[in-house]
């Protein structure tokens, strides 16, 4: 055995025996036998699909038990006095719902702490709880990409609670049609469609930030030179549009007006891969890897699409829109970017819609209200080489499921699933709204009419928005988009695969050189196919 | 003869006069680049202070380049407001991580301290072949990068399950402190003169009580070193970073962590980094005496 | 006159010729084993697991034993470009911090040495940034270096010393950018030592250059220098030191490695592959290289300090033989 898996398994204290053959720990035998013997109250019952599941409340001595006919309250607190440790990212929404855990305390009688942290850190605490089987952490987020793709086999199989009256369930139930677009898929099936282990959490859409007055400002000028305004006209507005206006702004702007189209070409990999992503996708629906089915993800790929003549196009396009934009692009990764454009230095860029609520705050933002949220950019015919592919509104984003450390023994996944079910229902989605301008995952919640009132509005010409007033919920500015953006034939949801943040690391790399000028696009194409293959030679499997 | 002194005598003038003039020149120059100086090093901290008092709206204003009579004026007016620290102390938590490095800095320090004294005062009355190693061994451990002895020792924390916790902390910073302390402190133990200790055995006191009335005599040290691995354990980042985790957060950890996911928010970071920094000033110039002789490993004593 | 360790182990050598060897032997024990025990546990348990983990592969399956891959990590190691830059980072951003930090440190120290007043004030006012703590001071000059509202970007800008709309965009300048914080941070730790050393000059030694006649610059090069030389070295070998090991400014100020990777020096790449990647045998190689390097330069560490010893030691011994005679 592993020196490391030795002193783990010797040393670490466990909040739960592991279970012996039959599904029981002695533990909760000797409890059963207890209750049996002080008078017959406790009954053993067979609930769910496939499964033994003995149902008897924890902590305090009290000794009811729970069937399909319990009232909701006895359905909720069943597992009253347990703690779960849930271990998330440090993002807004999780900052949101950590405000609403009291509510699901006193509803539930569970005990929950929340613990945030970057993402790099999560998966790493997770993987080495996996490794060493330590059960530390019973519920997580799982970012379908970075970490799903490498913990798939290490969450719970959640099918099992769909159907099981014993657990208070959301009465949206959990089918696809639940939530948003292709969520569950994303966030809870990978490589095989034959479970699910997430629900939906939380989701960064791509949108299209641009400054509605510079476009307004600029566009006469333009139009002189190009022969068509400087207009954002979705879904049609499309890359050329982008580098032609960025082309344009470098050597006609003011000093003090911003530059044209940030890119994510910063610090942060991943987000340069998604970047890159978004326009590659335009063009053809072109893939990294095309073998792999794009929402259930692969563990090991065969063939990867750089080095092939659209990718070199696309490396291109980026390229030549990376030198006209700002000179200081390479040290603006996602977080930064978003600072340049609230302190006007970029006039447009593709950012996730979290970002509206801090870019319409006039405290920190000086662009406030000067905004507009679009539909990100389609491609063009002009970079597509296969005419007979078709050009998209190339779209993706981050997808936060929330997932169950399979290794728990039942009465901890149950109560896991409690809470679970909990934090993804419409009715804490939508406070959370409030709070932290979240994104919701669910459909009701998107559908709900206040929400969907608060939503962006076309503006009038001759005025930078046309919206009067802060509205609550900053982050439906960009609902118009939203639902086109996450469906097809716009969306690409993959590349699901194992040790992701590897391949980000190495795509975004030769990328960036190649924007630094160390390279060409040929060359960075080159480069991306044999670092690429090489990569997946070493994936197991 | 007269003539040659009379030319000797104003070429000395002129050579005097030259060498005032130099000398002028150099007094002015060496103001001029004191100064310049003085003010790269300041200003941070200037920039620091005055941003953390400003609302973000004034921070993010740079006048357009060139305008020095402008960025004058944007700089020094504004309205200072005490919201960042606030939001700090009332959002954030800041007490708490107050608290955590305190007590993380203040703990290793103390058993740096205690522990360091006792090898290092037996290092230093001591002649065994081996201390040419020891010392290097002492040294060598100052010289690992971070990030090398940071898994080994993630993986041995979690064994014990000392991860997010002070005492954790309090063994990690142990590890840079407690070679740091012998080190330091043997120098200073050098200094007392053995004669200290003979003169109370030949009063008839035993040797362990010999040693605990020497050891205030290299009081000066021990103050010097208790501060220095203060200052050393408050500043660290990394460690606490990786095992301090939520429960063990202390300030230079939740500083960092003002760079959240969907904003950088500089105006509690020039607040939080204001409470960072200025107890650590405080202590610095408690005992700027030593401070030398303690960075420089004893090195360099006055 | 500056003293050293040595001097004083001259002067107190207390056991040569005291009888009772033993019970000396295991006093010295007590008191040494508390404190050596500690630190064995924790310095020699990371150095052996490093080794044992350089070894072998970690895989992310529970249960799953580490594979042995033998020098595979290592093979793979100096295959990779990244860590050859890593190194070649890491060599320009030492090299160019130590000069500029021990040659302004060294003007500055010489001139605060001419003022006849306010030497205290200055001493006490250099001493602040060395306070702080490195990953803040890496956050405070982001803040300033930040091209949207960077105060010290925008007086670059406006002197003219910045041409272009960036600084830590720039795969030129985002190094030296480091480089320069570093500078601000430890420069002053420079200037006091020298400034220690040039006040314990010996008098006597300037006096006899004076005497033949000897101008400032000449009095410098001749008695000046030899005797700021240890000191010198001790100040190059404590800055390298740390140069080596400590990231957090790098991580505060361009993260995961700078624009297109321009800042992404050895330690930087480490701190990936183990906490980013889980390489955790591949990260435990590079770990022990960069070990093995910082430990062959700290020997000079040692011998620099051992060198000043037996010189002070020879001084002493030799001020005693002047001493008895006369």
């Amino acid at each position: 055995m592993g020196l490391i898996e030795d002193m783990a398994k010797a040393q670490e204290p466990t909040t739960e025996q592991e279970p012996t053959k039959d599904g029981m720990t002695r533990r909760r035998f000797l409890r059963n036998a207890a209750v049996v013997a002080a008078g017959g109250l406790g009954t053993i019952y067979l609930a769910g699909c496939g499964g033994t599941t003995t149902t008897t409340a924890g902590g305090g001595g009290s000794t009811t038990s729970v069937t399909s006919a319990s009232s909701d309250d006895e359905k909720w607190k069943q597992l009253a006095g347990k703690k779960l440790i849930f271990i998330t990212e440090n993002t807004p929404p999780s900052s949101a719902f950590k405000t609403l855990l009291p509510d699901f305390t006193a509803k539930s009688g569970i005990e929950v702490d929340m613990i945030q942290d970057d993402d790099p850190v999560v998966l790493e605490k997770v993987l080495i709880d996996y490794r060493g089987e330590s059960k530390q952490y019973q519920v997580m987020y799982d970012q379908d990409k970075l970490m799903g793709g490498t913990l798939a086999d290490f969450y719970l199989p959640l099918d099992k609670f769909f159907t099981d009256d014993t657990l208070p369930q959301a009465k949206e139930g959990y089918g696809d049609d639940s939530w948003l677009p292709n969520l569950l898929t994303v966030c809870g099936r990978f490589f095989t469609k034959d479970k699910v282990v997430g629900l939906p959490y939380d989701t960064a859409i791509a949108t299209f930030f641009y400054r509605k007055d510079i476009f307004e400002k600029y566009s006469a000028g333009f139009e002189a030179e190009y022969g068509y305004p400087m207009v954002y006209n979705s879904p049609d507005a499309n890359w050329k549009n982008i580098l032609d206006w960025t082309t344009y702004l470098k050597k006609a702007k003011d000093a003090t007006d911003p530059f044209g189209m940030g890119l994510h070409a910063g610090n942060f990999a991943w987000t340069v891969q998604l970047d890159m992503q978004r326009l590659t996708y335009s063009h053809g629906q072109w893939l990294e890897f095309p073998d792999i089915d794009d929402t259930l993800g692969g563990k090991k790929p065969k063939v990867t699409g750089w080095g092939d003549e659209q990718s070199i196009k696309s490396l291109q396009l980026f390229l030549d829109i990376f030198n006209q934009g700002s000179p200081d692009a390479l040290a603006l990764g996602t977080l930064e970017l978003s600072d340049a454009m609230k302190a006007g230095k970029v006039g447009f860029c593709t950012q996730y819609q979290e970002f509206i609520a801090t870019t319409e705050d006039p405290k920190t933002s000086t662009v406030a209200g000067k905004m507009a949220y679009d539909i990100v950019p389609k491609g063009a015919k002009e970079f597509l080489v296969d005419q007979s592919k078709k050009l998209v509104n190339g779209s993706n984003n981050g997808i936060g499921g929330i997932s169950i450390n399979g290794q728990l023994d039942e009465d901890m996944q149950r109560a896991a699933w409690i809470f679970v079910q909990w934090v993804t229902s419409p009715e804490v989605q939508k406070k959370a709204m409030v709070t932290a301008g979240a994104n919701p995952t669910r459909l009701a919640v998107f559908e709900d009419p206040e929400l969907q009132g608060s939503a962006g509005t076309p503006y009038p010409a001759g005025s930078a928005t046309g919206r009067t007033g802060g509205t609550k919920y900053p982050n439906t500015m960009a609902y118009p988009s939203t639902l086109p953006s996450l469906s097809a034939p716009n969306i690409v949801f993959g590349p699901k695969i194992p040790n992701s943040q590897e391949y980000y690391t190495m795509m975004a790399a030769e990328t960036l050189s190649m924007c630094a000028g160390k390279q060409t696009a040929a060359e960075a194409a080159a480069k991306l196919k044999t670092n690429t293959e090489a990569f997946l030679a070493k994936l197991p499997g | 003869m007269a003539r040659s002194v009379s030319v000797s005598h104003e070429y000395v003038e002129q050579v005097v006069r030259r060498r005032k003039r130099l000398h002028r020149i150099g007094n002015i120059g060496t103001v001029v680049f004191l100064v310049l100086f003085v003010f790269w090093t300041t200003m941070p901290f200037i920039i620091m202070l005055i941003s953390s008092f400003k609302a973000s709206s004034d921070a993010f204003a740079l006048p357009p380049i060139g305008r020095w009579g402008e960025a004058q004026q944007r700089f020094w007016s504004f309205k200072p407001t005490l919201q960042h620290y606030r939001t700090l102390f009332e959002v954030e938590g800041y007490l708490r991580y107050f608290k955590n490095s305190f007590l993380a800095a203040g703990g290793s320090a103390i058993v740096s301290l205690v522990f360091g004294a006792s090898a290092a005062y037996a290092l230093s009355r001591s002649n065994f072949r081996r201390k040419g190693d020891v010392y290097f061994w002492v040294l060598t451990t100052r010289m690992a990068p971070v990030v090398a002895v940071l898994v080994p020792l993630y993986t041995l924390f979690k064994i014990f399950g000392l991860l997010s916790s002070i005492p954790g902390l309090i063994i990690a910073y142990t590890t840079f402190n407690l070679p740091f302390s012998i080190w330091i402190l043997k120098g200073f133990f050098d200094n007392v003169p053995y004669s200290v200790e003979e003169a109370y055995m030949v009063d008839g006191q035993s040797r362990f009580r010999a040693f605990i009335r020497t050891v205030p005599l290299a009081a000066p040290g021990l103050v010097a070193v208790f501060v220095l691995c203060v200052l050393l354990a408050w500043n660290d980042f990394l460690f606490a970073a990786i095992m301090g985790g939520n429960a063990a957060r202390t300030l230079p950890v939740a500083t960092a962590q003002l760079k959240s996911s969907t904003e950088i928010r500089w105006g509690e970071i020039t607040a939080a980094g204001v409470l960072t920094t200025a107890p650590m000033m405080f202590l610095g110039f408690l005992i700027r005496k030593y401070l030398i002789t303690g960075l420089t490993m004893g090195a360099v004593r006055e | 006159m500056v003293r050293t360790a040595a001097a004083e182990m001259v002067g107190a050598m207390p056991f040569s010729g005291v009888a009772n060897t033993q019970r000396r032997r295991w006093y010295i024990l007590w008191l040494l084993l508390p404190g050596l025990a500690l630190l064995a546990a924790i310095t020699l348990y990371p150095f052996f697991w490093l080794i044992w983990m350089s070894l072998h592969e970690v895989l992310m399956k529970p249960n799953t034993p580490d594979r042995w891959v033998g020098l595979s990590n290592y093979l793979e190691m100096f295959r990779m470009p990244e860590y050859r830059r890593g190194w070649a980072l890491l060599a320009e951003y030492t090299a160019v911090a130590m000069c500029l930090e021990v040659g302004l440190g060294m003007l500055v120290a010489i001139l605060i040495n001419r003022l006849k007043r306010l030497q205290k004030l200055l001493t006490t006012i250099i001493l602040m940034p060395m306070m702080m703590a490195p990953v803040v001071v890496g956050l405070l000059w982001a803040f300033l270096y930040n091209a949207s509202f960077g105060w010290v970007y925008w007086a670059l800008r406006s002197l003219g010393i910045l041409r272009e709309d960036t600084l830590l965009g720039n795969t030129d300048l985002a190094l030296f950018a480091i480089v320069a914080t570093d500078v601000w941070e430890w420069t002053p730790l420079v200037v006091l030592i020298i400034l220690a050393g040039l006040k314990s000059v010996p008098k006597d030694q300037i006096e006899a250059v004076w005497v033949d006649g000897a101008g400032g610059w000449q009095t410098f090069r001749r008695v000046v220098i030899p005797n700021l030389k240890p000191l010198l070295v001790i100040a190059i070998l404590l800055r390298f030191m740390d140069n080596v090991r400590i990231i957090d400014h790098f991580i505060a100020l361009t993260g995961d490695g700078g624009p297109a990777g321009a800042t992404k020096v050895l330690p930087i790449v480490l701190y990936q592959r183990a906490f980013q990647f889980f390489q955790l045998g591949l990260g435990a190689a590079i770990a022990l290289t960069l070990l093995i390097v910082t430990i062959i330069v700290g020997k000079y560490v040692v011998k620099a300090f051992t060198a000043k010893e037996v010189e002070a030691q020879k001084a002493v011994l030799e001020e005693a033989a002047v001493e008895g005679k006369g």
